[in-house]
């Protein structure tokens, strides 16, 4: 029981990172292009890991730092 | 041997707490000595930030203990972290190397930076940094190598934020001007 929750667990992990849209590759790529974004910018790349990756692209406005620091103080 | 197989040693930023409390402190100092701190450590964890971003998957620019680290998340979070705030610091530790080795995690905070300058020193494709905003931290340091040998001295450097920032404008001129403008466009004015 314990083990199937844990595999469940590990399934719907989650990373979550800064990239810059010119190292995306594949569908995290195509996913920032498809918000037109530039190859300079800096996005948090969130991908959730269930039967195949789903990658989530959020643009980073101003510099990250700031940008992290406002996030942490938002509610959702 | 000819001049491209000659390996330039790789800089790596070791953060110290005081780093991360200047860097992500949220409140604009008044005071001007604690403000160019707060700037310069905001600068620099801007520029790791930005590195970090387009840096191959394995390589780090930046790396603290997890007591460190650990130590900041705990005062940045508090008890009850929420959800976005736990985010911050998944996305932060995943744009700095956090070392969890038994044989680093069993020492200070203090102890552990200085064993890590220490062990990326020894191996020669590395040059440490150690980024600290607390005077007292080269004293430590000293004090550090003279138990083992009394002429010992620090073989890497140690600078405070304020003094690394120039170098390292120097050495990545392109990246920092990119990060000078995102400042600029920050929601926070600089």
């Amino acid at each position: 029981m314990l083990r199937r929750k844990e595999k469940r667990v590990k399934e719907m992990s989650a990373d979550i990172s800064i990239r810059k849209v010119k190292v995306l590759q594949g569908r995290a790529k195509a996913e920032a292009e498809k918000q037109g974004l530039n190859p300079n910018d800096l996005v948090i790349l969130k991908t959730s890991v269930n039967s195949l990756p789903e990658y989530h692209v959020e643009k980073i406005e101003g510099d990250p730092v700031s940008f992290l620091l406002k996030r942490a103080k938002t509610k959702t | 041997m000819s001049a491209s197989s000659v390996q330039v040693p790789q800089i790596v930023l070791v953060l110290c707490h005081s780093f991360f409390h200047d860097a992500f402190c949220v409140e604009r100092p008044v005071d001007s000595k604690k403000f160019k701190l707060w700037l310069s450590s905001r600068f620099i964890a801007n520029l790791i930030i930005e590195r970090q971003a387009e840096l191959p998957e394995g390589s780090s620019f930046a790396v603290t203990a997890k007591q460190v680290f650990d130590n900041f998340a705990y005062k940045f979070h508090g008890n009850k972290p929420s959800f976005r705030q736990r985010e911050v610091v998944d996305i932060l530790r995943n744009s700095i190397l956090v070392i969890e080795a038994p044989s680093i995690t069993k020492l200070s905070i203090d102890d552990a930076v200085l064993v890590i300058c220490d062990t990326l020193y020894s191996r020669s494709s590395y040059t440490p940094i150690l980024l600290t905003n607390i005077p007292a931290k080269l004293e430590r340091a000293e004090d550090f190598y003279r138990k083992k040998d009394p002429k010992a001295k620090i073989p890497y450097p140690i600078s405070s934020t304020v003094e690394a920032e120039p170098y390292l404008r120097s050495i990545f001129p392109e990246l920092s001007r990119t990060v000078d403008t995102r400042m600029k466009n920050s929601v926070y004015k600089f």
